[in-house]
């Protein structure tokens, strides 16, 4: 076997153990109410009684300074950044791919202007400008309350600013591929009988994009779910009670020498779903790539 | 000359293309003209094949007139009426066929929504009737129903050129415009897909614009041929007219230039001499000037305007300031002197 070949195969294995290990993650966290209610604890239920306790039968990974279940605790912040992470990455591919497709297609102005946009969303001091959106109260915005009513309006916020800022490398990537692709002899020949606009980008060019779409979505929910954490950790994020493996983080940066494990396991689920994220879409891409498929 | 009406013209049809340099903001650095002032029709149930030479603007002046690009000037007529800009009926009657069936169909679409598409957008036949007619094509062009639900990628080339083939039939249309159909295939195929288009017109009735640099594909199924040089038009005429008594000194060389097999040494080559001309620096008056035996100082200054000739056969033009010095239809060798 050629130093190649294994090198495919080795990236391939990778991605598969990568694969395996979100399947069972997100199958874990689906299943948190249910085990919730077998071992009959509330991730909620405060025990100050029982704060800080070492791993037993009753709480496998121990409890935390309120004395809460941290295995649960961990299930169920997957739960929230998983869901943040995925949502947030197929809106913004999804807004991403339509502003890349229209720039790439239509070229000219209508370009220029997209990517222009594009090239400005990219330069804006990202901190600064989450430290300010997150400080808005959706719940007060006119004609909007109604929609982000209640505890999980941070969440939704969320995932609103990783949309907003977040859709410019797919727009820059689909744009570029839009662009080599408009083309070609089977689009001139769609508009040569009057296939609209409309028709050709969804029908022509996006099934010749799909790839590089399917990539870059993977790698971006790891980025999503590492992005929630920081900003949970800034405080900006997902609010307590509502636990997110980045406000465990954050509840939990105080007591790193008196109980490391609380840094330990938010942290470790935070490294592996991300780090299987970015094996992953590099396993798809080569999957993916006909080039590689071919020979 | 009672010719049919035409069914799409061309007139004076000029494209040129910017050059810039490269670089960001790119510079325009000249001008390119890819097709000057053609006027040209196409009848309908005729054959009229378009020959030159590569950069001559044959594929430009069929793509102008397949509009799958504008022309900077010049008029596109349709059906004896200036065709307008968006055009219902010129989508479905003007179907093109493109050199290289690789990039001409969807690489993601089966063979079946290829056919299927132009009918959808079209809106000539829906659900269970547009499966009927791509059966239809399909079988018509030599392929097999089941093969509608293959992609691209399952098919051989020529095999992709009948789906692109099936896919121009499928609106019926009045005109087929194909640019070197076969040029990208297999010569053993080759034969097989100019028959086909020669059955599908015999049985359709439809006209072809047929763009080739190939002219054993000319005298295989063309009634009119058009010679361009340079994005001009320099001699159009019926086939046989054309290829017996051509009447362009570059038309002459074209046809020297055919190889034929057997032919030993009986026929001394007049081949053009040196290269075209560049694009960028194009010649004054006629462009074939600087590598014609006969240009004198009117073919440096003028440019020749198509004409009839004077003994020839009806429809059968020429863009020459000599057609009354070199003789027409000249016998073979007897120019052998004049060449260098």
């Amino acid at each position: 076997m050629s130093g190649r070949l294994a090198a495919a195969f080795g990236g391939h294995r990778l991605a598969l153990v990568s694969a395996a290990l979100l399947v069972s993650i997100t199958l874990a966290v689906a299943a948190a109410p249910l085990l919730a209610a077998i071992l009959g604890v509330d991730p909620d239920e405060v025990n100050l009684l029982a704060r800080f306790q070492g791993p037993s039968l009753a709480h496998p990974l121990g409890t935390d300074e309120l004395g809460r279940d941290v295995a649960l605790r961990l299930l169920y912040g997957g739960r929230v950044s998983l869901a943040v992470g995925l949502a947030a990455a197929v809106l913004a591919a999804a807004f991403g791919t339509a502003v890349g497709l229209v720039a790439g297609y239509r070229g000219g102005l209508v370009d220029a202007a997209l990517m222009r946009l594009t090239d400005g969303v990219i330069a804006l001091p990202l901190l600064p400008l989450l430290i300010v959106l997150a400080a808005i109260d959706p719940a007060k915005l006119p004609g909007l309350g109604w929609l982000v009513a209640g505890e999980d309006a941070s969440l939704y916020r969320i995932v609103a600013i990783v949309v907003l800022v977040g859709w410019t490398t797919i727009a820059r990537l689909v744009r570029g591929a839009a662009l080599s692709l408009r083309g070609r002899d089977y689009v001139l020949a769609a508009e040569s009988y009057g296939a609209s606009a409309l028709r050709i980008m969804v029908v022509h060019i996006l099934p010749g994009v799909t790839t590089p779409i399917i990539v870059a979505t993977t790698l971006a929910v790891g980025n999503v779910i590492l992005f929630e954490s920081v900003l949970s950790f800034l405080g900006l994020g997902i609010q307590p009670p509502t636990p997110s493996w980045g406000n465990m983080l954050t509840n939990a940066q105080e007591l790193i020498y008196d109980a490391p494990a609380l840094v330990i396991w938010p942290g470790a689920a935070i490294f592996l779903t991300v780090i299987a994220c970015n094996f992953l879409g590099d396993g798809l891409q080569d999957a993916l790539d006909p080039r590689a498929r071919r020979d | 000359m009672n010719a049919p009406a035409p069914l799409i013209e061309g007139r004076g049809l000029t494209r040129r293309y910017p050059l810039r340099s490269a670089g960001l903001f790119g510079a325009r650095i000249g001008v390119v003209p890819a097709v000057t002032d053609v006027s040209i029709s196409v009848s309908p149930g005729e054959t009229l094949a378009l020959v030159g030479e590569s950069g001559s603007g044959k594929s430009t002046l069929g793509r102008l007139l397949g509009r799958l690009e504008p022309a900077d000037s010049g008029r596109l007529w349709y059906d004896g009426a200036p065709a307008p800009k968006r055009d219902r009926r010129l989508r479905r009657d003007v179907q093109y066929v493109f050199q290289d069936p690789d990039g001409s169909l969807s690489p993601r679409l089966t063979a079946g929504a290829i056919i299927a598409e132009p009918l959808a957008v079209l809106g000539l036949s829906d659900g269970r009737a547009r499966a009927v007619r791509v059966a239809e094509l399909l079988a018509a062009v030599g392929l097999e129903p089941a093969h509608a639900g293959r992609y691209p990628h399952e098919f051989s080339g020529g095999q992709r050129q009948r789906i692109a083939i099936a896919r121009a039939l499928a609106p019926a249309p009045r005109v087929i415009i194909a640019d070197e159909p076969v040029s990208a295939l297999d010569v053993s195929v080759q034969g097989q897909v100019l028959n086909l288009m020669a059955d599908l017109k015999a049985r359709h009735g439809h006209a072809y614009l047929l763009i080739t640099h190939d002219l054993a594909v000319v005298d295989a199924i063309a009634d009119r041929v058009a010679v361009m040089y340079f994005g001009r038009l320099v001699e159009m005429g019926p086939r046989d007219a054309l290829f017996t008594r051509p009447a362009h000194p570059y038309t002459r060389a074209l046809l020297d230039a055919v190889p034929r097999i057997g032919a030993g040494k009986r026929q001394p080559r007049r081949q053009a001499r040196s290269e075209p001309p560049s694009p960028l620096a194009p010649p004054a008056g006629c462009a074939y000037h600087p590598r014609c035996p006969f240009a004198d100082a009117i073919c440096r200054r003028e440019v020749p305007a198509l004409t009839p000739m004077a003994s020839g056969t009806p429809g059968h033009v020429r863009a020459c300031h000599h057609a009354g010095r070199w003789p027409e239809g000249l016998g073979s060798g007897s120019l052998a002197g004049a060449a260098p």
